[in-house]
């Protein structure tokens, strides 16, 4: 059996995963305490996939490969661009394929183990398509004022969702959903 | 002193309304509602800009008398007659149903009647709230966040120039998915 997609993601109370300059520096800051949310997800996940903007500050500041989850997960990576890139490592894949080859390709890859979208690109598009199956956000303690939102403007219709849980760990509330198809 | 407190039903993407202006996703059921109209004892002053007033006043004034209202709405409508209400506004010539209309520098005001004693005030719409944020006059945020992305619409915060941390004080799940989340301004030792 397949496993299920899951996008995995940190918003401050406006909405936004990410300030401006696509820095992240406002979620390290506030993590304090572990979130078994997060771990649960990290445990089950088989594979990973991502869009280039999302990519493109992983490996400019966040160390790429060996700094997803802290370098605490190992598995393969997927990255949904346009633009031609080569990948150096076997673990990372460039694909320009429609969304719904690549969430096929990493759900392939993850050997029935579940697939995380990272960034918002790549889940707003899945979204869309009806392929997003949970939500597992971590809400900062924190206003951006501006950055990247979580859904941008008309990516995605209006989708209804079901909380199915709310955890607190330290400043962080972990709120897990899921999709209504 | 007494807090300014900036409630908003919002929707897990920030919008306070979707793209049509339509907040049928966010109507409160049973539950939600009577923790609304409990809300409403530890308060007694609403501080409105112009739209949210008139939005309000359009509608519970008369709530109360349809027959098929359930009860905890005749109970608001009750409740949102008699609680005192401050409306800033440089448009509107008067304003009623226990309101007092200020046309004046809102910081001074605000200030004056949060040194007055008396229980905590609450304030909205976003474009008045807005105003309130960029002059630092409120003390924590109330978001009650709904199972639901709209991809637009009005946004509950407004854009900042600068980040603002704020400390979590409760997290509380209603039965129908929706959390309420408590904040304080990070910056002050309440």
């Amino acid at each position: 059996m397949a496993g299920k997609v899951i996008w995995h993601i940190s918003m401050s109370l406006d909405g936004f995963i990410a300030g401006p300059n696509d820095s992240m520096d406002w979620v390290f800051e506030r993590e304090s305490e572990p979130s078994p949310e997060a771990d649960e997800v990290i445990a089950a996940t088989g594979a990973i996939l991502g869009g280039r903007r999302w990519w493109d500050a992983a490996e400019a500041k966040y160390n790429g490969l060996d700094g997803i989850y802290g370098g605490g997960w190992v598995g393969p990576v997927f990255v949904l661009t346009h633009r031609k890139a080569e990948s150096q490592n076997p673990r990372l894949v460039f694909t320009s394929k429609p969304v719904t080859e690549a969430v096929a390709l990493a759900l392939e890859a993850a050997k029935g183990k579940d697939v995380v979208i990272l960034g918002a690109n790549v889940a707003q598009q899945a979204i869309s398509a009806g392929l997003l199956d949970e939500i597992l956000v971590h809400i900062v303690p924190v206003l951006l004022g501006d950055g990247v939102r979580l859904i941008e403007k008309r990516s995605v219709e209006k989708t209804n969702l079901e909380t199915m849980s709310v955890t607190r760990s330290g400043q962080m509330t972990d709120i897990r959903l899921r999709v209504l198809k | 002193m007494r807090k300014v407190i900036y409630g908003m039903s919002v929707s897990l993407d920030g919008f306070i309304e979707d793209r049509d202006g339509d907040l049928s996703w966010s109507f409160p059921d049973e539950e939600l509602h009577k923790h609304f109209n409990e809300r409403e004892a530890t308060i007694d002053l609403h501080l409105y800009g112009r739209g949210l007033y008139e939005n309000m006043a359009a509608y519970w004034p008369t709530a109360d008398e349809n027959p098929a209202a359930p009860q905890h709405e005749i109970e608001y409508a009750r409740i949102w007659k008699s609680m005192p209400k401050v409306v800033f506004s440089r448009t509107l010539d008067q304003v009623g149903w226990n309101s007092r209309l200020v046309r004046g520098d809102v910081a001074e005001e605000v200030n004056k009647l949060k040194a007055l004693p008396g229980k905590d005030m609450s304030v909205g719409g976003a474009g008045l709230a807005a105003t309130f944020m960029q002059l630092g006059l409120i003390d924590e945020y109330w978001l009650y966040i709904n199972p639901v992305v709209l991809g637009g619409g009005k946004p509950m915060f407004p854009q900042l120039h600068d980040k603002v941390n704020l400390q979590l004080i409760e997290t509380h799940r209603f039965g129908a998915g929706v959390v309420l989340l408590r904040y304080r301004r990070a910056d002050e030792g309440h």
